[in-house]
């Protein structure tokens, strides 16, 4: 019975060393696997809904709440420059030269 | 002694257990980090893909002034293709430049759609306002079969018309999209902005239930959803402007119209920010962090490229 005993406290032991092993592992994949590959996102250029407000040096500590107010009305602000680098005033150029060969 | 065996083999059970709970959780927080990563590698590749489309586009532009230019100059004297003697040289310089309009146009349309790619709105609405753009760009493309086949002059004149009827309705068409892209963006953020409103209103139901005084925070609630209801009635107005241009005669008009619906929103989704401001500001007074219902609507508009 006593070897039954000393099994079982080692199958425990066992377990608690592999689970452990297990979770350090998945810390390790998460800190230094996918994160990785979304860092050059930081630099996609005229972005400005994901720029967060940029700290004044002179500024009190900003809680949580009010950088994400910030980020919120950046995302509002950024809706008046959407579409500015579409050019649709001169489409109707082509339209106008078209007619020196079809008038 | 069973009874002690009986305790190790349930120790074992949760020995095994509890760490796979927890390394579903782990797994659960780098998939959702896995997930923010893909996104914003979509956004990225979209910016990539705009700004060659971009280069494209503007390539296509100078081939055209130099296909045009050459074609004033075969023109001659004549100055108009309709009198104009069809010499060979001005044969190939018509055609050079009819190949070269449609490169045009067709370039055009290729740089909204990837500018549409690239607006944070559902893909679903992106597939809808791009399908008919890539209509007119297989139309404008099939007129090239017009173009080789000029033989003599009215063939030419007869292509250029057609060409010119088929990038009347496409200039319509883009300018409907680029209006109904910007609109459906504001209505995400609107939206958005909509739902937050209804969480913060729970949570100003829970203050009361708890006899909080909400005096103040109840009529800015009031306030932010007037404000939201304000830009919700002028992008639906906005977009009505933006469908109509295809059937509209002045569609710079129409289109400018709706743009300005668009601004009023925007500027009521600005002022609703500004209530948002106080109403944290109350939230925080009674103890209450909404941390995470901002976060949430934060994440849910996300990021414009």
């Amino acid at each position: 019975m006593r070897k039954e005993i000393v099994f079982l406290v080692s199958m425990v032991l066992l377990a608690v060393l592999v689970a452990g092993c297990g979770a350090v592992e998945k810390r390790t994949t998460k800190t230094i696997g996918p994160v990785a590959p979304a860092q050059p996102a930081a630099s996609v250029p005229s972005a400005p809904a994901a720029a967060p407000a940029a700290p004044s040096a002179a500024a009190p500590v900003v809680s949580a709440s009010d950088q994400t107010l910030s980020t919120i009305g950046n995302q509002i602000d950024s809706l008046d420059s959407l579409g500015s680098d579409v050019d649709t005033n001169s489409l109707d150029s082509l339209d106008s030269d078209l007619n020196l060969v079809a008038s | 002694m069973k009874r002690i065996i009986a305790l190790l083999a349930m120790l074992l059970l949760v020995a095994a257990v509890v760490p796979m709970a927890l390394a579903d959780n782990d797994t659960g927080n780098a998939t959702g980090t896995a997930r923010l990563g893909l996104v914003k590698e979509k956004i990225q590749l979209a910016v990539e893909r705009y700004q060659d489309a971009l280069g494209k586009y503007k390539n296509a532009i100078d081939k055209y002034e130099s296909a045009k230019k050459d074609f004033l100059a075969a023109e001659g004297k004549a100055n108009n293709f309709g009198s104009a003697n069809l010499t060979p040289e001005l044969m190939n310089k018509t055609k050079d430049f009819l190949y070269n309009s449609i490169d045009k146009g067709v370039s055009n349309l290729e740089t909204v759609k990837a500018w549409i790619e690239k607006v944070n709105i559902s893909q679903d609405q992106k597939d809808t306002l791009t399908l008919e753009l890539d209509q007119h760009i297989a139309n404008l493309n099939s007129l090239k079969r017009d173009v080789d086949d000029i033989v003599i002059k009215i063939q030419a004149v007869d292509a250029a018309r057609k060409i010119r009827s088929e990038w009347q309705y496409a200039k319509k068409t883009i300018k409907k999209s680029v209006g109904l892209a910007i609109s459906a963006r504001t209505a995400l953020v609107t939206n958005q902005l909509s739902t937050l409103s209804n969480r913060l209103q729970s949570r100003v139901d829970a203050l009361k239930a708890d006899n909080k005084d909400i005096s103040k925070i109840q009529p800015l609630i009031d306030k932010f959803d007037e404000k939201l209801s304000l830009a919700t009635q002028d992008y639906n107005a906005a977009n009505a402007k933006f469908q109509a241009i295809s059937d509209s005669q002045d569609e710079n008009k129409v289109m400018q119209q709706g743009m300005e619906l668009l601004r009023s929103a925007h500027q009521d989704l600005k002022d609703a920010q500004g209530i948002l401001v106080q109403i944290v500001k109350e939230f925080r007074a009674l103890n209450t962090p909404i941390d995470t219902e901002l976060n949430r609507t934060s994440t849910a508009i996300g990021e414009d490229s």
